[in-house]
This record gives structure tokens, C-alpha cells and sequence, in this order.
């Protein structure tokens, strides 16, 4: 409400301000509905006066960075600026910035002392020049999937402004769903001999439901509920596969798991199937000492990670190879 | 050499070995789950068992009847809970009436004893049915290998260890008794042992929310089937006599009353039901008519049908006439589900995804053996092993999923990883070659080299090796981390030595002997059974968290100003405040840092005077002591939580860290509406005493700021005009 | 034999009238308020059976020996003094009031002890600093010197006297906050306002000031302040009976009590016997008395409530139903919804002492044989009889199936 007040008063007295049509053709400028803020851009944008509210999202999208949340918020918030400038071609004295760490110019992130993002900074309207840290509204970024509902309450609470959202239509998706189900009804029309095949397959199948377990049984889920990073850095800067703990993992250690756990099973499997069956007395004698071997090595291994993964763990077999 | 053995000797011979092994494997379960009673004491664990245990007492002080219509005015006060129509009773009536047998023939046992040791009982006779189940999927050397797996595998020792009274110690046991009279039943198609099916299914469904996993799996076991051409009238008859006599009994128990008809967890078993109607009728007419056109008129009508049926069933959940997934069993498909909308599921500690160090550590070489079996069951494929692999993959989806459900995985685990050993050592422990006299000279070449031999021993050697490695696995995890009661901690003292830490007890004993037999206690729900099991007080929430707003009340009372909290505890009539305060100890599992919870809970509820973002600092980082947010230190947990921190600390010359949270705590907060009643020794529990009000109608505020400065010997010599209010 | 009975009789004459006890301290001070002009109201005190201490503030009282309060009863007159008794400071008198203590106090313009301003400003009542008194000039009609001599009406309680009459007041004034335990009995005319000797605002002006007001503790402890002790000289009352003001601090009137409150159904079963369901029609009873300073006596009032409640009142029942004998009596239906509810019955009146009773009950919900059974219920009927139909038709079918097939077959084998 004080903020609206503001916002009546600086409306009446007109100053000397970056004006709208100023930020209208930065906006033009960045190719699309929002003003992307780069090295030679960010002062005049920021720093007053200015007539407008310039709502500023400060992210970090590229994926070394690491930031779940920037990386989710990402299509929302082109969702939010694209409605907004398709009713508001005008801007009607609110614009969107942003400022990705991703397309450079670190300046701005060094400028406003920012060690975590993202971050919402509104600047409200105003007469005065003020630097670019100071005279902003921080808003919260909600970390889920909630961000542009919470964006569009905050907006009609704070500024009084009314954002209607448009879905975009996703053409592409569209075509792609219509194309593919039509080549899928093209090939089971021509080809249902061999579809008839492959959907009666018992190794098919099998390896299929295997499949399945096997990365549910290492952490798939974990990974997509908890938004694990694939795989990490240590301090030196090279590659970290494990991390410790019972209760943590990293996107890497389910396939190297599931790897682990596919091939100690494919010995057992082998051992049982095919290695009885060989004609060869010799050749049936090296290839179950190979399979066995194959498993004791992998089982040592193995052991060997989940002492790293759980410290205190007891047990292990031979000493071949462990992470650290 | 050879001494002739009829065969029925030897079966004789065979039978007796069976069940040597079977009742040795029982004791070997039984007995590993003693840790915790030589360990610590005879002792329920936990929380929910407690709830469990007092309704149990309540059972065998009552009648049958009197606990069916139980109302609970000790718990939710001041709503109360109806009890007896919403609990599952299986696990209070099994072990009431174990009570009452033993009485009978002359055996006053405690009934503590009794729940104390009622989960390792049950899991000698889950190793026993494991042992029939894998008997029927394979052979009985399979079975006999599963029911030691199932027997001292950690992932089932979790739930059933001594003391761990809890509905999941029956469940697993009754699980795997529905699922092997299941396999009987649709393997013979004998309406007897479908009706024995319906019968354990029945008792399932009276002691585990978890049944709606049977009402599920035995329904997809049947459609896979259907769908796979095998349909049978054995499966007709089997399915059938399940679904109606199942479905009748289950819906017998007033907790799930109409639920088998309205809810959509239980809409797959009526609709398998109708299908296989529909394609018993098609049999019939195509045993009668026999024509090729038929086939492909029952194709589309089949598919019309289950078109139609999914249609009908949007349509009935859309006009509300059937209700929709519950939020637990949502939360499963949708993992986003519970984060947004049902905080109170997403703050149990179950109900995280599982990391693959769990599952190891639950059923060590277990699971790498158990896709080998998958995938040697495919080989075969008969019907039984379809419902194994259907079970394999279901579950262990939602086994990593929710760390709770590693229970329901386990059971399978064993069973597909007997099925694997056995098939190995079917090959290479058969020695009978070799022992076998000459009857035909060298028949083929080299069957009986010594390569085959030394492979032999070579695989065996191995893998008897790791079955060793594996009973040394289970018994390590099933002392230390499974084996702790929780009510009482352990911890190693600075010399080494063991330290139990007791303030739990210590605190509820307090309560029970020190305040009025109708006192109301607030705290968090998770202590809410334990506050009734061990102080007998009555509670505002507890660990059935039936009433979000109830709950989001207390987690206000915590998270607000003084002002507003006692407003909040007067109007539930709380006599005292008990809180969990690790800082001084180091105990992490504390109220602040469950106090987002709270908080995001009471937000969920009163979304404009509780934000969780004011308790963030500007940095948004969740911190106590110097750098906490105003709202923090207002905040009455806070409050509660470090009344006297830094005054002990003081004397004592040492910096008032929180141990928990590393972090100096410099100002010690003022408190008003609530006095320190309690604390335990290592500072663990913290009771308070909810003032009452001021005799002079003073707020509370005013008044003990009074009190202090009078203590203090402050006297107001100013005589100042007081700013008032016009008198009304 | 006869000193037994001597005793007997001196406990009865010294039995006060009041039920908290009989000690009452009577605080002077020489230089502002002597003992000799108060003698009239000491000696009615020891007549209605208190037996009065009298001290000089500056003499070294105090309210307890071994923490233990010595008086149920204290009267303050005005004092210059510095300190009063030895330690008897405003947290004390706050503390004595806790405990269940009386207190008469006055305020003069030349006399408010620090202690007792401390203890009065704690229950919202602020007495104007010495030097302010209450002055109209509007009633002196310009003549200086009697212009500090104000007449007021009475209080609508006629605890001073009948606000039908008027009297002569000359004392200070006090402005009182908004607490609901507090009564003010007499305000200050509309054209008064209390004159300060110094370069200060006045404290009061016109009706914000009050010159009488008293105060009820949730413990019952009573508290009253005059800003003219000369009320209660051995003068004043020979103008103004304060006798009644008197009479309600020490708890002599207006005491009251809930006496046998009770609860059942309808038809007479307790609650122990059956407990309640909901729905169930209960009958309520409690009785309430008065002390009258020698005896409890029956107290009628249309004001007397009853809630029924669970977080928020299901019901809020007035009692209309009251005998002569004093006894209340309600019969009404519990809700239609089970839990634990709180009977209260409350009588919070001004001057009177607060009555509450509660009775914390659970209400059960209908037990699982409580229901209606299905033929009862006229709309189940449907679906009995098509249940029954259903059955019917089966048992035919299965007897049809089973002893007419045979005979098909045979007759197809006849035909072929």
C-alpha cells in the first residue's frame, strides 16, 4: 500500500528518470519480454530514478553452478514475463529483468555482494538516484514448482497489479505426441508380426523388468525426488563419484551400482544357464572360474565402496579397489 | 558301500531335516531380535507401539465391545479420538487374545511381555509361511533358504525386533501367509484355499493400513494373466472366491467400513473383478459358439469395456461419488505430491526416498542375487512367477520411493534370492553323479573330470562363503542399528564407556507423578503417544495425526509471540508444555530442528500470521543465537528452548554453544506466560508450566516484568501520566 | 468448665463477619492523618468482630512474620512519609493481594505513599501525584479557598452512598484503566479537574478523573481506593455512612458461592452410571448462596449462565428455571457432536465474586449397536428387498442348474 503511494506520487512529479520507453526498447533490445541485464546495461537499469517497477531476478542457471531451483524456476519465470508483456505491451510501469550468471557479466552478482541465488529484487519506483544496492524489496522465491502462483499473489498484494497467465501452447510437443503415435500405428499395421514378437519375448521382457529394479534398487528415485546433482567436485576440482554417508548419493553412484549389481547378477545367471551347458570340460571349467571371479572381484568392490558410503562398516573381502 | 534306503526312509529322513532346519531358522529369528531386551530391558520402543501397547491394556481391561466403541478423551483434547473405529485392531486383538489363552491354561503372563515379544514370535511363523510360499514357486530346498534369509534379514528385523510393538510386526507375517494361500488357491483353483486367502486377507486388513498393497498386487497378478492369454477357470474360481468373501470381511472393520467400494485405492480389485466375469462369459459363449470372428469381437469388446470403465470411474471420482486417492498412497506416484500439499506426511522421517546404501545395508548380497532370480523365474515363467516378478517391480518402486516400504520389498527379496542360490547350488552341489555307483562304464566323456569337481567346490565354496558373510552382516546391523529402543539413548562417554541417556523417561516419569491426573500436556505430535503410554496424560496431538488443524495449533503455539501462544494454549485448556531440547547434549533429532515443520505446518493454516520466511535471515539461512531473526527469538520454542542457556553456561565459565547447531547463544530470552517446571538431566526434556492468568488482569508481560524489578529492588519513583486508553 | 465457656464466647463475639478472618491492620500516619480522628470507624470495625491493629506509617509494621501474612484485611490511610512500615512496599501489597488480602486505601492530595501508588497503579488505578487536587470552580462560583471542596453525586451501588444524593468531596483523583475487574464507583463532575501546584498539566480533567473506584481480584480479593479519607473520619461519617464500602472490601456482602452443583441425564442416571452420548438430554442443578455476615442465604439472579463448550460454546444457556431456595436448575440437549466439552457455569457480575464452575466431560459418539437397525431406516427398504430378490433368484438358479440340466441333455441325447 505505501508502496502504491509511491508509486501515485512519482507518477505526478515526472523527473529526470530512466523512462519507460527507455526500458520498453532495453527490453526490445534483449529480444524478448524482459530486459536482460549485462555488464553495460545494469547501472542505468537499476540505479534511480525511475518511474517504473522493475522486478529482477537474479539466477544462475548453468549447470556447473548447481542450482536446482534456478534451473525449476527458469521456464516459470519466462512464463510470467511472456504473459505479462503480451497484455502490457507497454509494460504499464512494470518490467521484468534478469541477470543469469550464465550469459557472463558476474559484475552485477559482485555489485549487490550476492553469494546465493536466486534472488527477486524489486525495485520500486523513485525519485532519487539511488545505487543499485540499496532501495530494493527483496521477495521470496518459493523453491518448488509454486514460483509463478506465488509471484502473481505477490505482485497483486504489493503492487496492485492483476497478471493473467497464458499457457503457452506447446506446438512442438503437440506434433511430436501426433507424429510418433502415427508411426507407432503405421508400424503395428505393417509390421505385426514382429511387434506380436517382440511384445511375447520372455528375455525381453525379463531383461526389461530387471531393468527396472535394478535402478530402483540404487537410488533412481532418490535422485529424482531429491534433485541429486549428477556428480560433484571436491576441493582440488576433480571429479567426485561418492559422496559419504547412508543417506545421501549422487546421480553417478546409481549407475555405477546398478552396473555392479546387473553384472554380479548376470554371473550368478551364467553360472546357472550357460556354464553347465558348455560341451567342453576345460572351456566349462575357465568359464566358471571366470564368472566367479568376475563376481568375487565385483562383490570385493563393491564392499569396499559401501565401507566408504558407511563408515564403521566391518566386513569386506579382498582389498582391490575403493573410492579415496 | 551301498546300503539300500527305501524311499519312504528316505523322505522320512527328508521330512524330519525340514523341520529341523525350520525350527531351528525360527529360533535363530526369534533370537536375533533379543538384542535389545538383554541390551536394555523388557521395553516398548519407540512411539507408535506405545499407542499400540495402551490400547492393548485398554483391550484386555475391557470388553471386546467397550473397545470397539472406544473414545479416547486422553488424546486430542479436547476433541478427542474415536479409537476403536479408527484404529486397526489386529495387532491388539492378536495379542489380547494371546493374553487371555495363556491365561486360560494357567499362565498370568504381563501383558507387556506379551507385545514386548510378540513381533519376534510373529516372525518365526513369517519364516515358516516364506518357507510354503517359495516351496510353491520353486521346490522346498528354495523355500527352506528363504525362510533363513527372511528370518534375519535386517530389512524385516527393522520392524520386529523386541519392543518394536507395532502394527508392521504382524503384517509382514499375514502378508506373506495372503500371498501363499493366494498362490495355492489360483495354482488348484480350490475355492478352499481361496477362502483361506480371504480369510488372512481379512486379517490383514485388520491390523495394517498396508493391505491396500494385497488389494492391489493379487488384482494385477490376475489382469498380467488375463492379458497374457492364460486366462483359467482355476484362476476364475480362485479370484472370485477371493475378491467377494475378502472384500465382505474387510469391509467388517470399522476403519475401513465402505472404503473397499468408494475409494479409488481399491477400485483396481472391482474392476479386475467385473473383467474376469466379462471373460468367464466370453469363455462360455466361445466354448459354445465356435468361430473365428468370435475372437476378435471379444478383443474389441474387452477393450470397450476397460475404456468404458476408466471413464465411468473419472466420471464417479469427478461427481465425488467415489473419493479420491488418499495423500499417501498419491504422495507414492506423484513424489512431489506430499512436498507442496501434505507437509505433515512429508516431515515423517519414513517417508523419504531410500538411497542404495539402505538397501544393502537391509539385505546385503540379498540384492544382487535378487534380479539374478527375476531373471531365472523368466526362464520358467509359470503363473506363480509372474506374481512374483509383478510383486519384485511394484515394490521396489516403491521401495525407493518411501524408506517404510523397504518392509513390504524384503519378503520378495528373499524369496527370488533363495530362488537364485538354490537354482545355483541345484547345479553345482549335485554330487550324485559322483556317488552313484558304475552302473554304466563311462556313459559320456567327461562328466565327472576333475575340472567339473574343482568348479564345484570352487562355486559352492564361494557361495557358502557369502551366506556366512551374510549371517555375520545381519546379526552386525541388527545389533547396532536396529536394536536401540529410542525411548533410551546410548552414547559413548569420553572415556569410551557406554552412556545411557534416560531423560525421556526421567521427564515422562516426572510428569506422570508430579502433575494433576487431568493435566493437559502440548508438544509435538511425534511424543504424543509416548506422553500417553508413559505419563498417562492427557494430550492435544499425537502420532495419528488424524487432525491437521489440531496439530497446526500446537506448531502455532510454538512458532508465535508469547502474546498469541498463550492466547492459543488457554483456549486448549494446556496445563504444561513439553519440549525436546537437544543443544545442551548434542541430540540433533530436537524440536527446533523439527521447528520448520512447525512452522510450514501452521502456515499451511494461517497463512498470514505464520510465514516461515521471517524465520530466515535475510541470507534466508535457518539460524539461532545473535543472527536469528526477530520472529525467531519471539517465538516461544525458542524461548523454552534456551530459558536459563546462557545463565548455566555462565557459571559453569564455559561459551553457551548449542551443540547441535554450533552456534553461540548470547542473550538469554526473556519469558513470560510460561514457567520452567522441569528439566531433565542432560537437559533433553524441558517441561514448562503454562502461568495462570494474572489475578490483577494484567497481561502476563506486564506482570512478571513487575515481579523482576521488584526482585531487582528497581522502585518507580516518577510519578508519570499514564497513556490510556478513553475508558470504555 | 467456666473459663471453656468464656473461651466459647470470645471466639463467638470475636468471629468477624467476614469469612476470611478477622485481622485487619489499620496504617495512620500522626502527621497527616492521626489516629485520634479516626477512632469512630476503628471502634465499628472491632463491633462487626475484626480485631484492628493500628500503626503509624513511620513506626516499623509490617504484613509478615516468617513470610507468613499476618492480616487478612489492611487500611491505608493517607501518608506524608517516605516509607511505610518497615518493608511494606507496592510489590508487597501486590503480593498480600495475590495471597487472598484486602485492601482500603486512600489517597490525598498531600499524601501518596510511594507504595501505595505502586501497588494501585498495578490494578489500573492511577491516583493524580501529590500537590493535584480535585478542584471545580464552576461550583465555588469564583469564591477562592472553597473552591478545592467539590460536591458529587453518590454511586449507583450505594457503597458511599445513593447516587440519588450528594455529598462534599475534597481529595485527589484518579484516572483507571480499561481492566474489567475494575469498578469505578464515583467520577469527577464534568467541570473539575485536579490543579496542580507546580508548572505541570493537570493530571485529570472533567469525567476522565474518578474519585472512587474499587477493584476484584480472580482470587476474590478486594480492593478499594477513595481519594478522601475523610470519608471515613470520625467527621465524615457523620456526613457519609462508608460503612458499605467497608462491609464489601473486608468481604462481608456480596460473597457468593456454587454449592452442589450437579449433573445427570434426564431420568436421573449420573454420569458415572451412563456416561453421555451425544444427543442426550441432560439435566443441570447448582445452587448458589450469599453471606450475609452471619449465615449462607439463598442468592436469586436472572444472570446466571451455563456454556456447553468445546473450544467455542455449543450452547449458552441462561437460567430461568431459579427456586427461592436458590437453586438453578436447566434441562437441554447435548450437540450433535462427540468430544471433550466443558460445563461452566458462570456469574461475573460487578461487585460481586466471579463464579465459575467447570465440569470437563467426554461425550462419546453412537456405539456401533446405537445405530437404527436397516429395516428401520423406511428408505433402506429398496434395498432389502432387492438383496432378498437377488437371493431368491440365485438359490432358483443354482437348484434350476443343477436338476434341470441333466434332463436337457438327456432329451438332446433322445433327440439325436
Amino acid at each position: 500500500m505505501k508502496l502504491l503511494t509511491v508509486v501515485l506520487v512519482l507518477y505526478a512529479g515526472f523527473c529526470l528518470a530512466i523512462t519507460n520507453e527507455r526500458l520498453l526498447k532495453l527490453q526490445e533490445r534483449s529480444g524478448g519480454s524482459f530486459i536482460k541485464l549485462t555488464k553495460s546495461n545494469f547501472n542505468e537499469v537499476l540505479a534511480g530514478p525511475r518511474n517504473a517497477t522493475i522486478i529482477t531476478l537474479l539466477t544462475a542457471t548453468n549447470p556447473e553452478i548447481g542450482c536446482s531451483t534456478c534451473q525449476n524456476i527458469a521456464p516459470a519465470f519466462e512464463q510470467l514475463v511472456d504473459s505479462w508483456s503480451l497484455d502490457h505491451p507497454d509494460g504499464d510501469g512494470l518490467f521484468f529483468a534478469r541477470a543469469d550468471l550464465a550469459e557472463g557479466h558476474p559484475d552485477i552478482f559482485q555489485a549487490l555482494r550476492l553469494n546465493n541465488v536466486p534472488k527477486l529484487y524489486v525495485y520500486g519506483p523513485t525519485n532519487d538516484s539511488t545505487p543499485l544496492t540499496e532501495g530494493f524489496e527483496v521477495w521470496n522465491v518459493p523453491q518448488s514448482i509454486d514460483f509463478v502462483d506465488h509471484v502473481v499473489a505477490t505482485i497483486a498484494e504489493k503492487l496492485g497489479k492483476r497478471v493473467d497467465l497464458h499457457q503457452p501452447v506447446q506446438w512442438g510437443s503437440i506434433a511430436i505426441t501426433v507424429g510418433s503415435v502415427m508411426l507407432f500405428l503405421w508400424l503395428l499395421q505393417n509390421y505385426s508380426r514382429y511387434f506380436i514378437l517382440l511384445i511375447t519375448s520372455k528375455t525381453l521382457w525379463g531383461g526389461f523388468a530387471v531393468f527396472l529394479i535394478l535402478i530402483f534398487t540404487t537410488g533412481y528415485m532418490f535422485n529424482n525426488i531429491r534433485g541429486m546433482p549428477f556428480i560433484m567436485q571436491d576441493d582440488k576440482g576433480l571429479p567426485k563419484y561418492f559422496v559419504q554417508g547412508q543417506q545421501q548419493q549422487l546421480g553417478i553412484e546409481t549407475q555405477v551400482i546398478s552396473a555392479i549389481y546387473g553384472m554380479l547378477a548376470l554371473s550368478v545367471v551364467f553360472l546357472v544357464i550357460k556354464a553347465p551347458g558348455l560341451a567342453d570340460a576345460r572351456v566349462r571349467f575357465g568359464i566358471v572360474l571366470y564368472l566367479l571371479g568376475l563376481n568375487i572381484v565385483l562383490f570385493s568392490v563393491f564392499l569396499s565402496i559401501f565401507q566408504f558410503k558407511s563408515s564403521g562398516y566391518p566386513f569386506h573381502l579382498l582389498n582391490i579397489w575403493s573410492p579415496k | 558301500m551301498s546300503v539300500e534306503v527305501s524311499e519312504a526312509t528316505l523322505a522320512n529322513i527328508k521330512l524330519l531335516l525340514r523341520v529341523t532346519i525350520l525350527f531351528s531358522i525360527a529360533a535363530a529369528a526369534v533370537s536375533s531380535r533379543l538384542f535389545s531386551v538383554v541390551r536394555f530391558e523388557s521395553i516398548i520402543h519407540e512411539f507408535d507401539p506405545w499407542f499400540n501397547f495402551r490400547a492393548t491394556k485398554y483391550l484386555v481391561s475391557h470388553s471386546y465391545y467397550e473397545f470397539l466403541n472406544w473414545f479416547d478423551d486422553k488424546t486430542w483434547y479436547p476433541l478427542g479420538r474415536v479409537t476403536g473405529g479408527t484404529l486397526y485392531p489386529g495387532l491388539m486383538v492378536t495379542a489380547g487374545s494371546i493374553w487371555h489363552g495363556l491365561r486360560k491354561i494357567g499362565l498370568p503372563v504381563d501383558i507387556r511381555n506379551i507385545c514386548v515379544m510378540l513381533a519376534p514370535a510373529f516372525s518365526g511363523v513369517t519364516a515358516y509361511f516364506t518357507y510354503l510360499f517359495t516351496a510353491e514357486i520353486k521346490d522346498k530346498s528354495a523355500g527352506l533358504l528363504a525362510a533363513a534369509f527372511m528370518g534375519i534379514a535386517p530389512g524385516y528385523i527393522s520392524r520386529s525386533v523386541a519392543g518394536s510393538y507395532d502394527n508392521e510386526a504382524i503384517a509382514i507375517t499375514l502378508l506373506m501367509t495372503t500371498f501363499y494361500f493366494w498362490i495355492k488357491a489360483s495354482k488348484e483353483g480350490s475355492v478352499f484355499w481361496a477362502a483361506w486367502a480371504a480369510g488372512f486377507y481379512f486379517y490383514m486388513v485388520s491390523a495394517w493400513g498396508g493391505y491396500v498393497f494385497i488389494t492391489n498386487l493379487i488384482p494385477l497378478h490376475v489382469f498380467i494373466l488375463i492379458l497374457m492369454g492364460r486366462y483359467s477357470h482355476k484362476l476364475y474360481t480362485a479370484y472370485s472366491t477371493w475378491y467377494a468373501i475378502g472384500t465382505l470381511a474387510s469391509m467388517q472393520i470399522p476403519f475401513v467400513g465402505f472404503l473397499p467400494i468408494r475409494s479409488n485405492d481399491h477400485m483396481a480389485a472391482l474392476g479386475v473383478f467385473g473383467l474376469i466375469q466379462i471373460v468367464c462369459f466370453g469363455e462360455y459363449i466361445r466354448s459354445k459358439v465356435p468361430s473365428n470372428k468370435f475372437k476378435s469381437v471379444l478383443f474389441v469388446s474387452v477393450i470397450l469395456i476397460i475404456l468404458l470403465g476408466i471413464a465411468g470411474l473419472v466420471s464417479l471420482t469427478y461427481a465425488g461419488l467415489i473419493a479420491p486417492w488418499t495423500g499417501r498412497f498419491y504422495s507414492l506416484w506423484d513424489t512431489n505430491y506430499a512436498k507442496i500439499h501434505i507437509p505433515i506426511i512429508a516431515s515423517v522421517s519414513e517417508h523419504q526416498p531410500t538411497a542404495w546404501p539402505s538397501f544393502f545395508f537391509d539385505t546385503q548380497f540379498l540384492i544382487w542375487l535378487f534380479p539374478a532370480g527375476i531373471f531365472l523365474l523368466f526362464q520358467e515363467l509359470r503363473n506363480e512367477h509372474i506374481f512374483v516378478i509383478a510383486y519384485s517391480v511394484l515394490c521396489s518402486y516403491f521401495a525407493g520411493v518411501m524408506v517404510r516400504l523397504m518392509l513390504t520389498l524384503t519378503p520378495i527379496i528373499c524369496v527370488s534370492a533363495a530362488v537364485a542360490v538354490s537354482k545355483l547350488f541345484d547345479v553345482y552341489l549335485d554330487f550324485s553323479d559322483y556317488l552313484k555307483e558304475d552302473k554304466t562304464e563311462k556313459p559320456k566323456d567327461d562328466k565327472k573330470s576333475i575340472f567339473d569337481i574343482l568348479s564345484k567346490f570352487a562355486v559352492v565354496g564361494t557361495f557358502v562363503f557369502y551366506l556366512y558373510l551374510f549371517v555375520f552382516h545381519c546379526t552386525w546391523v541388527t545389533s547396532n542399528a536396529y536394536s536401540s529402543p529410542s525411548v533410551v539413548l546410548a552414547t559413548k562417554a569420553p572415556d569410551g564407556s557406554q552412556q545411557l541417556i534416560d531423560d525421556y523417561r526421567e521427564a515422562y516419569y516426572w510428569l506422570r507423578m508430579n502433575t494433576p491426573e487431568d493435566a493437559k500436556v502440548a508438544a509435538w505430535w511425534d511424543y504424543g503417544y509416548q506422553i500417553g503410554g508413559m505419563a498417562d496424560r492427557t494430550t492435544l496431538v499425537d502420532n495419528n495425526t488424524w487432525n491437521n488443524t489440531h496439530i497446526a495449533t500446537v506448531g502455532k503455539a510454538m512458532c508465535s509471540n508469547e502474546e498469541v501462544a498463550y492466547k492459543v494454549l488457554k483456549q486448549h485448556d494446556v496445563d504444561y508444555v513439553l519440549i525436546i531440547f537437544g543443544g545442551m547434549l548434542g541430540f540433533s533429532g530436537d524440536d527446533l530442528n523439527k521447528f520448520l515443520w512447525m512452522i510450514r505446518i501452521a502456515q499451511g493454516i494461517w497463512p498470514d500470521e505464520v510465514k516461515e520466511r521471517s524465520f530466515f535471515t535475510e541470507r534466508g539461512e535457518y539460524k539461532v543465537g545473535r543472527e536469528a531473526t526477530q520472529t525467531m527469538k519471539d517465538s516461544l520454542l525458542y524461548k523454552m528452548s534456551y530459558h536459563r542457556f546462557v545463565d548455566v553456561h555462565m557459571r559453569s565459565g564455559r561459551p553457551a554453544v548449542d551443540r547441535v547447531r554450533s552456534q553461540v547463544i548470547s542473550e538469554e530470552p526473556e519469558l513470560n506466560v510460561v514457567e520452567e517446571a522441569f528439566t531433565s538431566e542432560n537437559w533433553l526434556v524441558r517441561i514448562y508450566k503454562v502461568k495462570d492468568l494474572d489475578n490483577a488482569g494484567r497481561d502476563l508481560r506486564e506482570a512478571s516484568s513487575f515481579e523482576r524489578q521488584a526482585a531487582a529492588g528497581i522502585k518507580k519513583r516518577t510519578a508519570k501520566r499514564p497513556a490510556l486508553d478513553i475508558r470504555e | 468448665m467456666l473459663s471453656l465457656l468464656v473461651l466459647l464466647l470470645q471466639v463467638c463475639v470475636t468471629f468477624a463477619s467476614s469469612l476470611k478472618g478477622p485481622q485487619v491492620l489499620f496504617v495512620y500516619d500522626d502527621k497527616l492523618s492521626p489516629l485520634e480522628s479516626y477512632t469512630d470507624i476503628v471502634s465499628r470495625l472491632e463491633d462487626d468482630g475484626f480485631q484492628v491493629e493500628t500503626a503509624d506509617a513511620g513506626s516499623d509494621v509490617s504484613l509478615q512474620t516468617n513470610g507468613v501474612f499476618k492480616y487478612q484485611h489492611v487500611v491505608l490511610l493517607p501518608s506524608k512519609q517516605r516509607r511505610l512500615g518497615s518493608d511494606i512496599t507496592g510489590a508487597q501489597l501486590v503480593e498480600f493481594f495475590n495471597a487472598g488480602g484486602d485492601v482500603l486505601a486512600f489517597t490525598s492530595p498531600l499524601g501518596v505513599s510511594e507504595a501505595v501508588r505502586t501497588f494501585l497503579n498495578e490494578l489500573g488505578i492511577y491516583p493524580s501525584p501529590k500537590g493535584q487536587e480535585l478542584t471545580d470552580h464552576f461550583q465555588s462560583n469564583g469564591e477562592s479557598g472553597l473552591d478545592n471542596v467539590v460536591t458529587v453525586k453518590g454511586d449507583e451501588y450505594s457503597l458511599i452512598i445513593p447516587s440519588s444524593d450528594s455529598f462534599k468531596y475534597s481529595g485527589s483523583a484518579a484516572l483507571l484503566s480499561n481492566n474489567p475487574q475494575l469498578t469505578p464507583l464515583i467520577s469527577a463532575p464534568a467541570t473539575s479537574f485536579t490543579k496542580p501546584s507546580k508548572q505541570e498539566d493537570p493530571w485529570t480533567q472533567g469525567q476522565q478523573g474518578f474519585l472512587a473506584a474499587v477493584f476484584q481480584g480472580l482470587n476474590d480479593a478486594r480492593v478499594s481506593w477513595v481519594g478522601d479519607s475523610k470519608l471515613v473520619s470520625n467527621e465524615g461519617l457523620k456526613q457519609v455512612d462508608a460503612h458499605s464500602l467497608i462491609q464489601w472490601t473486608f468481604g462481608e456482602t456480596n460473597v457468593l458461592r456454587i454449592k452442589n452443583s450437579s449433573h445427570s441425564h434426564v431420568d436421573g442416571t449420573t454420569y458415572q452410571q451412563r456416561p453421555y452420548k451425544i444427543t442426550d438430554d441432560i439435566h443441570y442443578e447448582a445452587t448458589i448462596e450469599q453471606w450475609n455476615g452471619v449465615e449462607w442465604i439463598p442468592f436469586v439472579s436472572d444472570k446466571v449462565q451455563l456454556e456447553v463448550k468445546l473450544l467455542d460454546p455449543y450452547h449458552r444457556l441462561t437460567f430461568t428455571n431459579v427456586s427461592s431456595d436458590g437453586v438453578y436448575s436447566i434441562d437441554f440437549k447435548l450437540p450433535d457432536h462427540h468430544g471433550v466439552f466443558t460445563f461452566q457455569m458462570e456469574f461475573k457480575q460487578p461487585l460481586y465474586t466471579y463464579l465459575e464452575h467447570k465440569d470437563v466431560l467426554s461425550i462419546r459418539h453412537l456405539a456401533n449397536d446405537e445405530y437404527p437397525r436397516s429395516w428401520q431406516i423406511t428408505s433402506a427398504w429398496v434395498y432389502i428387498t432387492s438383496s432378498v430378490v437377488v437371493f431368491t433368484a440365485w438359490f432358483v438358479f443354482v437348484l434350476a442348474f443343477l436338476y434341470l440340466r441333466d434332463e436337457t441333455t438327456v432329451t438332446d441325447k433322445k433327440e439325436k
